[in-house]
């Protein structure tokens, strides 16, 4: 089946925040972008099931996302602490209390459990809406709602010891 | 950064070890910002070519099929 020029052109548009999300959920830019390539593929190929006119980047982040899981189940998560991200750790951190670094962001979304990182990814980073959120991770509103809100608890919460420890 | 004092408690910090985990208004700003930072700044990226590439490949296969 041919694929429509609305469908190629949405697809196409949607690039620049798949590769945003897939770099936000594994923190490496090789990995992200093969995720994306993934992801491509497999819409391509099941663009007879996207039913249109409904949320292409709705549908389009469940794809990446259930790749992403997927892969993380397959190699185990060794490829993320291999990067030498805790060696990284000591340098980045400012003097000023406000003052959170990228890195030291990204060290502390990989201590939150699965749930909670996807959902402030999703609504904290891209800043999606709690109800397109919900759809991709197929949960309820109320539940996305209070993923985002315990997230956020605990990044700050690991962010400001961080601080308080330096700060000793 | 360490402070030369006879005191073990940081004299910089009113926070006390249990205290530390009252969210702190200007740490969730800061992460708010870093989180969106984190998204921006790959989402505003061009889109590499190995994208584009994939694009075409994909189309002609659908020609051929």
């Amino acid at each position: 089946m041919a694929v429509s020029q609305e469908l190629r052109d949405g697809l196409i548009g949607n690039i620049p925040s798949l590769r945003a999300f897939a770099y936000s959920l594994c923190g490496n830019a090789t990995r992200a972008d093969d995720l994306v390539q993934e992801t491509m593929v497999k819409a391509w190929a099941n663009f007879a099931s996207f039913q249109e006119g409904t949320n292409l980047r709705a549908w389009l982040f469940t794809i990446l996302r259930n790749e992403f899981y997927s892969q993380m189940r397959k190699k185990g998560r060794e490829i993320e602490d291999a990067d030498g991200q805790i060696a990284e750790r000591q340098a980045v951190i400012g003097n000023q209390e406000s003052h959170i670094e990228l890195e030291e962001l990204k060290q502390a979304l990989d201590l939150l459990p699965e749930d909670q990182r996807e959902a402030i990814i999703l609504v904290g980073a891209s800043g999606m809406a709690y109800e397109e959120a919900a759809e991709i991770c197929g949960v309820a509103v109320g539940t996305m709602k209070s993923r985002v809100s315990r997230a956020r608890k605990r990044l700050s919460e690991i962010l400001q010891r961080e601080q308080y420890d330096l700060a000793v | 950064m360490k402070k030369p004092s006879s005191n073990s408690q940081p004299a910089a910090s009113p926070h006390g070890d249990r205290a530390a985990r009252t969210p702190d208004p200007v740490v969730e700003e800061a992460i708010s910002r870093q989180l969106r930072k984190l998204y921006d700044e790959v989402a505003s990226d061009p889109v590499p070519d190995r994208f584009t590439e994939l694009l075409k490949q994909l189309e002609q296969q659908d020609g051929k099929g």
